[in-house]
């Protein structure tokens, strides 16, 4: 993926500490409630920051004394604080890829800045926006605080990772259309509530997030096209929101209208097919040259535009974080309202032979949405040149133990696409295809 | 014998030495020359002793007339022929597949290499 900038949260995500928020806070309250504020007031002092602030504007005392109680208490808590395993390791693999890299936390700077010291980490850091750094309208979860970083770097936000343990990174990262990746089970450093928000990927600990990144970095996206110089133009417009030019592979399987120019244009690899070989010959190129290229992810995506990239994030997400080794994009089980009948029937009678076939049902045999690791997409040997390719797929990667998962996804059907794909006579090819290969 | 008989004795003799021949030099595999061989076999043993052979059949399947029963066996066997040869096309396909795929893979390496050259 095209991962030009990485934001990340400092405590609960690269730190821990052994005193946890909820003591920060109760300590917090007792230093309050001697200076002789009301209970009333104080409340539950959730959030601690904000807080502080309706304080200090209801009672007329000076914010900055106020705060220097937090500061203090945070700044001892930074002392016996811990670097998480994997946290460097994640730094220097995202350096060494020319990823920049930045931190925003709710914490102060004093705090901050002696935590980064403490564990050699400070270098890592083209820029650190901490809650001094901004006015308190815009401390996370409100979105001013990553706008100040994405201005800073003048990176656009689908090109931006924000890496956070809590829903309060999560919440500026959807509000401006950044990716979001979230630590789930680091407990110490954890803020002391939640907020529900969703990631793009989610991964337990940060050690974790450095496999889930290597994988990442390393993403191909293998474009089939065969006669699609009207729609390829819009198809990799969007891709290249997310993917680089060099991991975005067109196949151009003998078109013979300007597929090969258009591509070309964007600036994508385009392999060319001298003849036609059909979808199945066209992924098996694709594939095979991505696997050359040092792929960890493959995607393939078809040119005719019925998928979303949006969907194909989803689709990457449990091969990505390691949950899975192939991943499929459900037509079926998303929305399939606009899916005209007999493709839907058509389906229906494909499904049925690859599950005879595979021994595992799936959904949607025919998605042209799916996600390899290397490893699956090494041992799927393509033979079907034609539209049984789908089904194959499914039925090698069933027989080579790859765990298989369905995500859910819509399907865009343009009146063009619905001219194209498989129809209810593939699928007697299919079958019938599918029955020689097991007399080979 | 009729006339028929001895001309398909011939051609059928021919053929044998033909694929031979071309097993001799080595554009067929072994296992085809053996298909080959057995199958023109069976149609000399056919041609020599039609009638038998197709009486034969008749009884056995219980086809109206003897020459029927022959037609039969051998449209069945056309269909395995036409068997076969679906499967050699999808051979040959398959390598063309692997031949255009080396094709656009190696012209794709060479350009990257053209273009790392322009760079340094």
């Amino acid at each position: 993926m095209d991962i030009q900038l990485v934001v990340f949260d400092l405590d609960g995500t690269l730190v821990g500490a052994s005193m946890g928020f909820d003591e920060v806070k109760e300590r917090l309250r007792g230093r309050l409630e001697k200076e002789g504020i009301s209970a009333e007031l104080i409340g539950d002092l959730t959030p601690m920051y904000e807080t502080l602030i309706e304080i200090s504007r209801a009672t007329g005392i000076d914010f900055e004394y106020l705060h220097s109680f937090l500061v203090e208490l945070e700044a001892e808590r930074a002392k016996d604080s811990y670097l998480f395993e994997g946290s460097r390791e994640l730094l220097e693999l995202l350096k060494e890829n020319g990823v920049k890299i930045a931190l925003m936390t709710r914490s102060s700077r004093k705090a901050t800045e002696y935590v980064l010291k403490k564990h050699g980490i400070e270098k890592f850091f083209d820029l650190i926006v901490t809650r001094d750094d901004v006015s308190p309208e815009d401390v996370k979860p409100n979105s001013g605080h990553l706008k100040v970083i994405l201005d800073h770097f003048d990176v656009s936000p689908t090109k931006t990772i924000v890496v956070g343990d809590h829903g309060y990174d999560l919440l500026p990262a959807r509000e401006l259309g950044c990716l979001s990746v979230l630590i789930t089970s680091n407990e110490s450093g954890r803020m002391s509530f939640k907020v529900d928000g969703d990631a793009n990927f989610e991964v337990a600990t940060i050690k974790e997030a450095l496999e889930l990144f290597k994988r990442l970095l390393k993403t191909y996206v293998v474009v089939p096209a065969y006669n699609e110089e009207k729609t390829i133009s819009n198809v990799l417009e969007s891709l290249l929101q997310y993917f680089r030019r060099d991991e975005i592979v067109v196949v151009n399987d003998g078109s013979n209208d300007g597929t090969r120019e258009v591509a070309r244009e964007k600036g994508v690899v385009v392999l060319t097919h001298l003849v036609n070989r059909g979808l199945g010959g066209a992924l098996g190129t694709g594939i095979k040259y991505a696997l050359l290229k040092g792929a960890e992810l493959i995607l393939t995506f078809d040119a005719d535009g019925q998928h979303l990239v949006d969907d194909a994030l989803r689709v990457m997400k449990p091969v990505a974080e390691g949950r899975a080794d192939f991943a499929v994009g459900s037509r079926l089980k998303g929305d399939i309202s606009e899916m005209p009948f007999v493709k839907r029937f058509g389906n229906f009678v494909l499904d049925f032979i690859t599950a005879v076939f595979a021994r595992k049902y799936v959904s949607d045999s025919q998605s042209g949405l799916r996600c390899f690791n290397k490893e699956c997409a090494s041992k799927i040997r393509i033979t079907c040149d034609r539209y049984a390719v789908s089904s194959e797929i499914i039925i090698e990667a069933s027989r080579n133990g790859c765990r298989i998962v369905e995500v859910p996804i819509k399907a865009v059907y343009t009146e063009y696409s619905k001219k194209k794909g498989t129809n209810v006579l593939e699928g007697v090819k299919i079958a019938f295809n599918l029955l020689l290969d097991k007399m080979r | 014998m009729y006339a028929v008989q001895y001309i398909a004795v011939i051609i059928i003799l021919a053929l044998m030495v033909y694929v031979l021949g071309k097993y001799g030099r080595k554009e067929l595999e072994w296992q085809d020359l053996v298909f080959w061989e057995a199958l023109l076999l069976i149609m000399l043993i056919v041609s020599l002793k039609p009638v038998e052979i197709s009486l034969t059949i008749k009884n056995i399947l219980g086809l109206g007339r003897g020459l029927d029963a022959l037609f039969v066996v051998s449209i069945g066997l056309s269909y395995l022929l036409l068997f076969r040869l679906y499967i050699a096309i999808d051979k040959a396909e398959r390598e063309i597949t692997e031949l255009t795929r080396q094709i656009a893979i190696e012209f794709q390496e060479i350009k990257e290499m053209l273009e790392k050259l322009e760079r340094d």
